[in-house]
């Protein structure tokens, strides 16, 4: 062998070792044992989101008399008042900060009351309607006999097209 | 060096490197089915049980025990902190005022007053909806917290993990998960302060060796005013004291403490009466 074969060769060599090495160490930064805190969030969770949306809406701290409670209390403070001009103002401020692009809504009803229908209301003419709820109970005081459902929906609206 | 050694060599070095890297893969991937998919199914399973728990019975629950903690408040003033059955109501839209009448007591110290609360509080939510048995955290400073963390597991039930169910363990098979769900109601109430100040108006009122309360003053007019004024006095930011002369009894009065905090659901504020006795006392004459 001359010698200017040698030193290309002894680099291949060099370089293949470093591979080795490399390999090995990519090989320990994989393979993490379970609850590693490096380990990277499971992807595979998903809640049904109006469900979350839902839990989220009726969960937030709102102000009733200087006191921080839950908008299912504010609803029923509002609604045992009469008034719903707060609870359309409350609502509509969360709707608007929801992020998905689907139509929204969330309809408010006292026992054998009427719907109050808050957020997007679509025209039904010409669009079919589906809607993905979730609903849920608030009990009034005292006895919690009495209750409101308030249901969140995503609805998608489809234009149908239309011959002439 | 020899020209096999250049040939075989490297040869050798690239095997190995291909064997590691396949079994590191494969063992890699192994674990992510073993562990990733799994789990990620099972936490899956977890959100969605706990979403659905949390829309058909925590909400629920939670604002009954709101509710529950807030009468409590009322009732454990109308008792002035005792155990007492007390007919203190939070006044809402539904809800008639209830008539109070004066109890007479002393202010217990606050732990007591906090063990009294705590028993207010499970009856009430009792008489109410609770199925599981919550013992309760009070916290008395300002604010004023009550968590409720329940005894027993609920009646839903959250598949476990399906590389563990079937599992024997103690007790049989391992397959379901019974939650525990806790609750905190906080409130701006300072408990703590406005029954150490009752307390304290009715030490200064009552205190048969203070030469200047009103026990020193024979019955009659010039008493009832300066009773009047001496729970005048007292009035705070927390707290609003009237007295009234018992018709029926000399010597007694009777004291009206409005709690100036109003619980977030009710229209009226927690009121404690209580009926005082004040005789003209040992300080006039030890003079």
């Amino acid at each position: 062998m001359r010698r200017g074969q040698i030193a290309p060769r002894l680099l291949m060599i060099l370089f293949s070792w470093i591979a080795l090495i490399v390999t090995i160490a990519f090989m320990f930064i994989f393979i993490s044992p379970p609850g590693d805190s490096n380990a990277p969030p499971l992807d595979a969770v998903s809640a049904p989101n109006v469900e979350v949306t839902l839990a989220t809406f009726l969960r937030q701290s709102v102000d009733l008399g200087g006191d921080k409670v839950p908008m299912a209390e504010y609803i029923a403070f509002e609604l045992s008042k009469g008034r719903t001009s707060e609870i359309e103002k409350a609502t509509n401020e969360f709707i608007e900060k929801t992020l998905t692009t689907k139509q929204e809504q969330i309809v408010i009803r006292i026992s054998d009351g009427e719907n109050l229908i808050y957020g997007d209301q679509p025209s039904q003419a010409g669009n079919i309607i589906r809607a993905t709820s979730a609903s849920t109970l608030i009990p009034l005081p005292p006895t919690g006999d009495k209750k409101i459902t308030v249901t969140y929906s995503e609805l998608e609206v489809t234009a149908i097209r239309r011959y002439r | 060096m020899k020209r096999g050694f250049f040939v075989f060599e490297p040869l050798i070095v690239i095997i190995f490197i291909a064997a590691v890297a396949t079994a590191s893969f494969v063992t890699l991937s192994e674990a992510q089915d073993k562990l990733s998919k799994p789990l990620g199914q099972h936490a899956n399973t977890l959100v969605k049980s706990y979403l659905s728990a949390e829309t058909d019975l925590f909400l629920e629950r939670e604002m009954m025990a709101r509710y529950s903690i807030e009468d409590a408040v009322y009732k454990l003033a109308s008792s002035a902190g005792t155990d007492q059955i007390s007919s203190g109501v939070c006044v809402g839209v539904w809800d008639k005022q209830s008539t109070l009448s004066y109890v007479k007591t002393e202010i217990p110290e606050m732990n007591i007053i906090a063990d009294n609360f705590e028993e207010i509080v499970r009856r009430e939510f009792k008489s109410r909806t609770q199925k599981v048995p919550y013992d309760y955290i009070i916290s008395v400073h300002k604010p004023f917290i009550v968590t409720g963390v329940p005894l027993a597991p609920d009646q839903i039930e959250i598949p476990l993990i399906p590389l563990l169910v079937g599992e024997p363990f103690e007790g049989g098979i391992l397959s379901y998960y019974h939650p525990r769900v806790s609750f905190t109601a906080r409130y701006n109430y300072p408990l703590e302060e406005t029954y150490d100040e009752i307390r304290k108006g009715l030490k200064k009122l009552s205190d048969k060796e203070d030469r200047e309360n009103c026990r020193t003053i024979a019955p009659g007019e010039a008493k009832d005013d300066c009773v009047s004024l001496l729970t005048e006095s007292f009035n705070s930011d927390i707290l609003s004291w009237t007295a009234q002369k018992d018709s029926e009894k000399e010597d007694d009065y009777l004291l009206d403490i409005t709690h100036l905090y109003k619980m977030p659901f009710c229209e009226n504020s927690p009121l404690t009466k209580i009926r005082i006795s004040l005789p003209t006392g040992a300080a006039a004459s030890e003079d």
